[in-house]
């Protein structure tokens, strides 16, 4: 019984990670279909990653910290940034964020275009400008960690590439960061370049 | 006479928030009914909810949980067990014994020497008195009877103090509220204290209360209980969800209880 529960459970648990926070995408699950998506994803979500970059911080200038270096060597490129800001298993910014460039994409009429562009969160400050509000290693700082970033704020925004240490971790995501570092670039890279 | 005055102003001030005391949380805003509460007025999830939502729930024919509740009601007739009793053997007429009781749940009892929710006290009923097997959680019986049962308090406030023995167990409840969790480190409190009213990529933030479980839920087109919205919301913030009939899961639903005293009971409430 126990057992049954847990796999339901489970189940839930992997569908809305793997299918992200889209109502749309967990509606109408059967759990026929919901026990095959357990089935082919072993891991956490989308965008997580075992491997945990390491960083300097220092002192930034709009911030009091920032991370002046970029976590990899291969530098971010601003269309898979795009992308990861986008995905809901990878760093669904959208969820909170509103960012006027993204909502461009939409094309009036296409359903799935609607899905992946159109809804934009209001939790979150809108990212229009973020680029000139702030320095390429002040993004990559608030991404990472933005509790570094904004100590005051308390805010509700994940750390993206911290390995979570968190209460109550769920199994598939312990150990693990919500971000590869390659991620991390991408995506300061496309805010950079939102001027 | 400056006293008089200030006292007629006083009136005029309190007066518009008294009327708002007597709202419903779903047109007009209920003031909390216990101090010490983390926000400033109480709204249903009704009040976030799309027009062709909140028409699912008011009409009895529309509301597709309403047909849990005609299979709620010939449960309660049942005999079943080997004590061969059904929930009428003893409580007779559910539209009077069980007026009130979703009000007050979960509530405190001696014998557990904790709170129940009222799935788990229809389940001490069910194997002690009635000797037969528990519903097991998210079943159409069991949902179909704790629909019924808590129909019949439609309309009546929300009212746990959680004075008392249930103290404890309040505070608990609050922790597991407020305590930050999971990949994505996010509290029940960090959305739905203070973001309500305000959108999640498409869905809108609720103020999370419990008052109108079991819950129709249109994109699931399903109906089920606290656990599965719980653990829902656990699953986006990729923490490990919680188990039926666990003492977490019961803790947490007293204080979401304490904490939406003042609205209305719904069940079967229809959300997005």
């Amino acid at each position: 019984m126990r057992m049954v529960i847990r796999t339901i459970c489970m189940c839930v648990a992997a569908s809305a990670v793997l299918l992200g926070a889209s109502y749309e995408g967990y509606a109408g699950h059967e759990r026929k279909k919901v026990r095959k998506v357990v089935r082919s994803s072993a891991s956490c979500s989308a965008g997580a990653s075992a491997s945990v970059a390491r960083f300097k911080i220092e002192k930034g200038e709009a911030l009091p910290a920032a991370i002046p270096k970029p976590l990899t060597r291969k530098p971010g490129d601003a269309k898979r940034g795009l992308e990861a800001t986008v995905n809901p298993g990878k760093g669904n910014c959208l969820a909170c964020h509103h960012i006027a460039k993204v909502l461009a994409k939409v094309e009036a009429g296409d359903k799935k275009s609607v899905a992946a562009y159109g809804n934009h969160g209001e939790v979150g400050p809108p990212l229009n400008g973020v680029g000139g509000r702030y320095s390429k290693a002040e993004l990559r700082m608030i991404v990472v960690n933005p509790q570094k970033a904004f100590p005051d704020t308390n805010t509700v925004m994940p750390a993206y590439h911290v390995r979570a240490r968190n209460k109550d971790v769920s199994r598939a995501c312990r150990g693990r960061v919500m971000l590869s570092a390659q991620s991390i670039e991408d995506i300061v890279t496309f805010l950079e370049e939102l001027k | 006479m400056r006293r008089l005055l200030t006292g007629l102003l006083l009136t005029a001030v309190l007066l518009p928030v008294q009327a708002l005391g007597a709202g419903n949380g779903r047109t007009s805003a209920v003031n909390p009914a216990t101090g010490g509460h983390s926000l400033k007025e109480l709204w249903s999830g009704y009040h976030y909810s799309s027009p062709e939502i909140r028409n699912l729930q008011d009409s009895d024919s529309d509301n597709p949980a309403m047909k849990l509740y005609d299979k709620g009601e010939a449960a309660w007739k049942k005999a079943e067990g080997r004590a061969n009793k059904s929930c009428s053997s003893c409580h007779g007429d559910a539209a009077k014994s069980m007026k009130g009781t979703a009000a007050r749940f979960p509530a405190y009892f001696k014998l557990s020497k904790k709170p129940l929710t009222l799935e788990s006290r229809i389940n001490l009923c069910r194997v002690k008195f009635m000797q037969a097997r528990p519903l097991p959680s998210e079943s159409d019986s069991m949902l179909a009877l704790a629909i019924y049962v808590k129909r019949q308090s439609k309309g009546m406030a929300v009212s746990v103090s959680g004075d008392g023995p249930l103290k404890p167990f309040l505070r608990k409840g609050k922790n597991y509220f407020t305590d930050r969790r999971g990949q994505l480190n996010i509290s029940c409190a960090g959305c739905h204290d203070k973001y309500a009213g305000q959108r999640y990529r498409a869905v809108k933030i609720n103020q999370g209360h419990a008052n109108g479980f079991p819950v129709y839920r249109q994109s699931l087109k399903k109906t089920g209980s606290l656990l599965r919205q719980v653990n829902q919301c656990l699953a986006r913030v990729r923490a490990t969800p919680l188990k039926a009939g666990s003492d977490q899961l019961t803790n947490l639903e007293l204080y979401l209880s304490w904490r939406a005293s003042g609205l209305e009971v719904e069940t079967p409430a229809v959300r997005e």
